[in-house]
């Protein structure tokens, strides 16, 4: 699938103001002991201040001084602004200082670089950011950096999570708004001890929030999401403008509304087009059926382009657009299938969404834009169907990893509400594998393997399917096993499943020359040959956060292996069977006349268990790590 | 191996034996096409192809221009046919335009059809002007960009324009071959007598080329205020040379290889002189001499360093401890720029525009380039013979031997002289050795920009990479196992990297990840690294380790541990063109090892010899066992670092024996009492 996220969240990389006379210097000597163990940067201050001037305006400043400690933490030593049409810089400034607080440089305005935001996924946005760095790599040293912006409409505000990742330790943060007296700021807090500070001032009033003195904290594997585990505050206003567009935000249908506005006479198609739709569904009885046709029509007969320009960063290009060129971004392909349809009778719904596989979920009862993606939600009767319409080459239906098992906002006017995507059950995901093998007195081991995967086990394969050429696939092969030596002589893959559920069956004919090891009259080898688990846990670790499985799946895997004339077996492997909260592992070993045979099934639980498992779940790891590695030894008779 | 020509001649005869389709490229016209050509036969569009162009057809010449000078003018005209949506790529077109502050390259004739043939007949969609975007890349570039309208898979789609520019450096090579095969390719290029262009072809691929002389007129006006404008008008003689090719099989990179640039056919020019009549010709490209000359007094480069810069006289007395020896001096030089000194990229030789090192020193970092000359003009400053050293790095392309083209250099070292003996040194990595220079360094030939300027050559074949490690286990008190200790000191470029890892990781990380590297329960104990800040030697791993190895009757163990060489790196079946390694190699591992209490060996792996090609490389396997130990001795030596492609099967086979002696075992087993 096509990572095709558009802007819709425009990244606020960095940015603030503080009187230039309150400076202080900031000597690596002043900051606690406690903000230096497993820290590599210290935010000494990090200051967010919202200026609101009206629904459609707000100055925003950001005052912040780091420390960087070494080397690793050089990345967040550069000053990086986003800016395009809304988002106006106004100015830029910064100092650097020496480990003992000494002023070293400030930023001079030719030294700030102007870049294209642009990226590979994208043929033209008007998004460009500023870029400065100081460059400098004497550890420990400071930087400190002003910038203020100006918001030329305003669709949300950006978050404050002062420990924005690990490694990083806070001494000072602030967020503050001011705002009109009349403006309603919502905000919702997360970790947060108390209340925001509230102050009425002449004209306006201020609310504002702090934190400090925080440890910096490791990336732990399995965790939940990081924004999950910190201090974080989300701020959205209720009523709004940007390009032109009122609206609100208090509740989904209020954003929803908004949404269906920008939306509003974008669906119209052409002549030659309605007649389209009308041709092609005619025949077709069920509701389902149009769509399939539908939907494979739209993946057929347009492409991905992603244009970001202006509100054409929320507004979808219009139906007849995308009729015509035969191209356009996630909202505009939306929005075209949505119009196509229409004409054939079945309400749809333009769905913004959350794409990707981290920070999927969304602050479900803070109605604000934290959206970057958008797809089709079809109502049914029982189930709705789901259409991705950036890729083609997905089944109607399904959602995957991508945009799959989290809540998304159906664009329907009043109507507007959160409706969530298919999650994947264990049994969807399941990676079924049978090799039958024979073996040579040389070593050689001639394969053929069989494997079915469905469901999200499918989704890597799938881009192997469709993204790649056939030399491109061989290429895949020929590095995708841990086998020495080895040539694939044939190799095909097969579609087939539900559409809610898809399959792909792969075959591959592989030799692998030296798959036994040979030591004099004996043979070696790992009879589970291509799926052997990788990972490895130390089990002294002391964990701290919840362990996290977002989804379940099933594992299966039979190797029949026939082993060479003359030999028998001379050292078995152990059978092996473990099962917990995690799930079941099992691998078993037996020898029928001449052939090997290996059967394993590993099955693991989605969930979410506490920390206190985890022993449990390394000691998981490391067996199922070592009985995958199990060898077998075989030796030449009457030797 | 270090230069194209060469290899395009043996080429050319390989591939004399594949029969040429002659498309016909003169019945080609924008905006024609036809359902037949639809149709596509070709050998070199198999079902690896996604996209095929099915015609690349551009032209440069030189006209006169209305300010009184001559400008160039490049028309390209391109058809490509998509058969699959994996080739829809293809359909997004960006054409990126050179910007001076006193001048811009102008795009116009911007033309864009896509063509669909449904129900046998051709329709057309057009691009639109308002779907073309501009955007600024950076200060010399910008970029036009569109895609395609109702582009589908089998779609023909087809461009052309027209670039008007002032930059007469800038005449635009040709690449007869990419990532898509082409059925037909061609350029012609029409150059007046008065302008000398050299030009350079590479690549494997068999060009067709002809070549005419026409008698010709040049009108060139020139309007400066409110003067009227002069005309003039020229005549002599203009080359009209074509080159042409056909069916070109499309060019993927494969792992090994230093740059694919290296390797595509294309041709690319280098203006050279002008040479108007009735005056004296004036050399542009010039030769060593004359290029050392202007790069020296170059603003941007040598002025730079060749002015007095007395400012440094005291900042470099300060880094040098009194009574230094020259070599003293330019290490304690060396160390301190490394040290104090950021580089912020490092694509380029010249210094940036309104810079001067004065800036650099203030700001305490600046390009790779900036860096390098600011240490040139300290050793200077004392006296130190040192030159700038012009490279080209290795995904840059190769650099000319034979022509002091300017462009194909993109990087700057120093080279100082030091009591008769040459020091190239690159203050811009952390890190980096005294003497030492990063690994993409060596790419062949290196310029010396000086008054005596000669080349250097930096070839792979003369870094080798030595890595020597020794494991040394006996048995533990309690008699459950084996320990001992583990000490390996890698060749440079790994040290370099592990002190790169360890910059931004913890120490106790590192060991722990080695330690889970093992596919066997393992504990480290006394981990250290030695010469971890002596920059200037390699590092040394050390770690004592201890294992159980269990009371089973036989116990199998590979006696290579975690240093075996397990897969072969040469997966791919067949090479197109020469496998182009880092470095040559050296790596010697040795085992010495108490067997097991109460164990003896059953069997041992076979002592092994292999060579390859006689005697490019090298392979030993050494085993042995006696009086209740193991000894083993594994080297793999290689000599070279580039293979020819008809030695790919010869070192794909070579790395075959390695993986598979790797992975044998030895047997042990339990004494019967």
């Amino acid at each position: 699938m096509k990572e095709a996220i558009c802007r819709s969240v425009f990244i606020f990389l960095i940015a603030a103001v503080w009187p230039v006379w309150a400076r202080a210097a900031y000597p690596v000597s002043a900051i606690p002991e406690a903000l230096l163990k497993k820290a590599d940067l210290v935010k000494r201050l990090d200051e967010m201040t919202i200026e609101v001037r009206g629904i459609g305006k707000a100055i925003y400043r950001r005052h912040y001084v780091y420390t960087v400690l070494n080397e690793a933490a050089d990345e967040y030593a550069a000053l990086v602004v986003g800016y395009d049409k809304f988002h106006l810089i106004n100015d830029i400034s910064g100092t650097l200082y020496n480990a003992a607080g000494k002023k070293l440089r400030s930023v001079k305005k030719k030294d700030i670089q102007d870049g294209s935001g642009t990226d590979g996924s994208s043929l033209i946005t008007d998004g460009r950011y500023k870029y400065h760095n100081f460059y400098y790599k004497e550890y420990p040293y400071t930087i400190e950096y002003d910038m203020e912006m100006e918001l030329n409409g305003v669709f949300y505000f950006p978050e404050w999570m002062p420990q924005s990742g690990p490694k990083i330790s806070v001494e000072s943060s602030r967020l503050s708004f001011e705002t009109p007296k009349d403006y309603n700021l919502r905000y919702k807090m997360f970790h947060y001890a108390g209340m925001p500070q509230a102050k009425e001032l002449k004209n306006t009033k201020i609310c504002s929030w702090e934190l400090g003195l925080v440890p910096a904290r490791e990336e732990e594997a399995f965790a939940p999401e990081w924004n999950q585990l910190v201090t974080r505050v989300l701020t959205a206003p209720s009523d709004f403008e940007i390009g032109g567009y009122k609206g609100n935000m208090d509740s989904w249908q209020q954003f929803g509304k908004f949404m269906t506005a920008l939306y509003a006479g974008r669906d119209v198609l052409p002549a030659g087009m309605k007649a389209k739709v009308r041709e092609l569904t005619s025949g077709l009885k069920t509701q389902q059926e149009k769509i399939d046709t539908l939907y494979r029509y739209l993946q057929q007969n347009s492409r991905y382009i992603s244009i970001q320009l202006g509100i054409g960063g929320w507004q979808p290009l219009d139906a007849t657009y995308v009729a015509e060129k035969k191209y356009g971004d996630c909202k505009a392909l939306s929005n075209y299938m949505v119009a196509l349809l229409k004409e054939a009778g079945i309400k749809a719904y333009s769905a913004l969404i959350t794409a990707g596989t981290e920070d999927k979920d969304i602050v479900s009862d803070f109605p604000s834009n934290q959206f970057n993606h958008v797809i089709v939600c079809v109502p049914g009767a029982r189930d709705s169907t789901w259409l991705e319409c950036t890729s083609q080459t997905v089944s109607p239906g399904y959602m995957g990893s991508f945009t799959g098992d989290r809540e998304a906002l159906l664009i329907d006017d009043a109507g507007s509400r959160l409706v969530r995507t298919p999650a994947y059950r264990q049994e969807e995901n399941t990676q079924y594998r049978v090799i039958n093998a024979q073996l040579d007195a040389a070593g050689t081991l001639d394969a053929a393997v069989v494997t079915r995967c469905t469901g999200l086990l499918q989704d890597d394969l799938h881009g192997v399917v469709h993204g790649l050429s056939d030399e491109e696939q061989q290429k895949r092969l020929r590095n995708h096993f841990s086998l020495p030596n080895y040539e694939i002589n044939a190799f095909a893959y097969r579609e087939a499943g539900s559409n809610t559920v898809p399959v792909i069956t792969e075959k591959v004919q592989l030799v692998s020359k030296n798959y036994a090891t040979i030591t004099g009259k004996r043979l070696f080898i790992a009879p589970n040959v291509l799926t052997g688990s990788t990972r490895k846990l130390s089990d002294d670790e002391q964990r701290k956060e919840a362990i996290i499985y977002p989804y379940g799946f099933k594992i299966t895997d039979s190797v029949s292996i026939r082993i060479p004339q003359g030999y028998t077996v001379e050292s078995m492997p152990k059978s092996v069977k473990t099962e917990n909260v995690f799930g079941v592992y099992e691998i078993r070993f037996e020898l029928n006349g001449d052939t090997i045979r290996m059967t394993r099934r590993y099955e693991r639980n989605s969930g979410r268990f506490p920390a206190s498992d985890y022993k449990k779940m390394a000691a998981f790891y490391n067996t199922i790590y070592a009985a995958d590695r199990s060898r077998m030894v075989l030796v030449k008779k009457g030797e | 191996m270090r230069t194209t020509l060469f290899s395009v001649l043996l080429f050319l005869t390989f591939f004399l034996f594949r029969t040429v389709h002659a498309q016909d490229g003169a019945n080609f016209k924008f905006g024609k096409v036809t359902a037949a050509d639809f149709t596509i036969k070709s050998p070199v569009v198999d079902s690896n192809t996604s996209a095929v162009v099915l015609a690349d057809i551009g032209s440069s010449r030189i006209e006169g221009n209305n300010k009184g000078w001559f400008s160039l003018i490049h028309k390209r005209t391109t058809r490509i046919k998509i058969l699959d949506e994996k080739g829809f790529d293809a359909g997004n077109v960006s054409i990126e335009l050179y910007v001076s502050p006193e001048s811009e390259e102008k795009l116009t004739d911007i033309k864009g059809i896509t063509y669909n043939l449904e129900n046998g007949t051709v329709q057309q969609t057009k691009l639109e002007a308002a779907n073309v975007f501009k955007e600024k890349l950076n200060r010399h570039w910008t970029a036009r960009k569109f895609t395609f309208p109702n582009l589908k898979e089998g779609s023909i789609l087809e461009y052309t324009y027209t670039i008007e520019s002032e930059f007469l450096f800038n005449l635009r090579p040709w690449e007869f071959q990419d990532s898509y095969p082409r059925l037909f390719t061609q350029y012609t290029v029409n150059i007046p007598e008065f302008f000398q262009y050299v030009f350079l072809s590479q690549g494997y691929v068999p060009l067709k080329s002809t070549k005419k002389d026409v008698f010709k007129n040049w009108s060139v006006s020139e309007s400066s205020g409110t003067q009227a404008t002069e005309h003039y008008s020229l005549s002599g003689y203009e080359t009209q040379t074509t080159w042409t090719a056909t069916d070109v099989p499309a060019l993927k990179e494969e792992p090994f290889t230093s740059s694919i640039h290296n390797h595509n056919s294309k041709i690319e020019f280098q203006l050279s002189q002008y040479r108007f009549p009735n005056s004296p010709a004036k050399d542009i490209m010039g030769n060593w001499t004359t290029a050392s000359e202007q790069l020296l007094k170059h603003e941007n480069f040598g002025a730079e360093i060749t002015r007095p810069n007395y400012w440094l006289g005291d900042v470099v007395k300060d880094m040098v401890p009194a009574g230094a020896s020259n070599l003293e001096t330019v290490k304690a030089v060396y160390t301190y720029v490394r040290d104090h000194f950021t580089a912020t990229q490092s694509n380029g030789f010249y210094i940036s525009d309104q810079t001067t090192l004065k800036d650099v020193y203030r700001k305490k970092s600046g390009t790779a380039a900036e860096i390098n000359m600011l240490l040139i003009a300290m050793l200077k400053q004392r006296g130190i013979t040192a030159d700038p050293v012009l490279l080209s790095t290795r995904n840059h392309g190769w650099a000319n031997p034979f022509y002091p083209l300017l462009e194909r250099y993109n990087y700057v070292i120093c080279g100082a002289r030091v009591d008769g003996r040459p020091y190239y040194l690159d203050a811009t990595r952390p890190r980096l050795g005294f003497g030492r220079l990063p690994v993409e360094c060596y790419n062949g030939p290196g310029f010396v920009v000086s008054t005596a300027p000669r080349n250097v050559n930096f070839d792979a074949d003369s870094l080798r990479e030595q890595k020597t490690t020794l494991l040394f286990l006996m048995n533990k008190e309690d008699g459950k196992g084996l320990e001992g200790s583990f000490s390996s000191t890698p060749g440079y470029v790994e040290s370099y990297q592990i002190r790169d890892q360890l910059a931004t990781k913890d120490m106790e990380d590192y060991f722990k990840e080695t330690e889970k590297g093992y596919s066997f329960p393992m504990k480290f104990f006394d981990t250290e690294i030695d010469s971890l800040k002596k920059f200037d030697f390699p590092v040394t791993v050390k770690y004592k380790m201890s294992f159980d190895t269990g009371g089973e009757d036989m116990i199998y163990l590979n006696p290579m541990f975690g240093e075996a060489i397990k897969t072969n790196p040469f997966t791919s079946a067949v090479r197109k063109y020469p496998v182009e390694m880092p470095f040559t190699m050296y790596q010697i591992f040795v085992l010495n090892m108490e067997l097991p209490k109460g164990y003896e060996v059953d069997e041992l792996p076979k002592s092994t010899r292999v060579l390859l090609n006689d005697h490019e490389g090298t392979f030993e396997y050494i085993i042995s066992s006696s009086g209740g130990r193991l000894m083993l001795q594994s080297k793999i030596d290689i000599k070279k670092a580039v293979f020819q492609a008809e030695d790919y099967q010869t070192l794909r086979d070579f790395f075959g024996h390695i993986a598979k002696k790797h992975g044998e075992q030895v047997v042990l087993k339990k004494i019967k009492q």
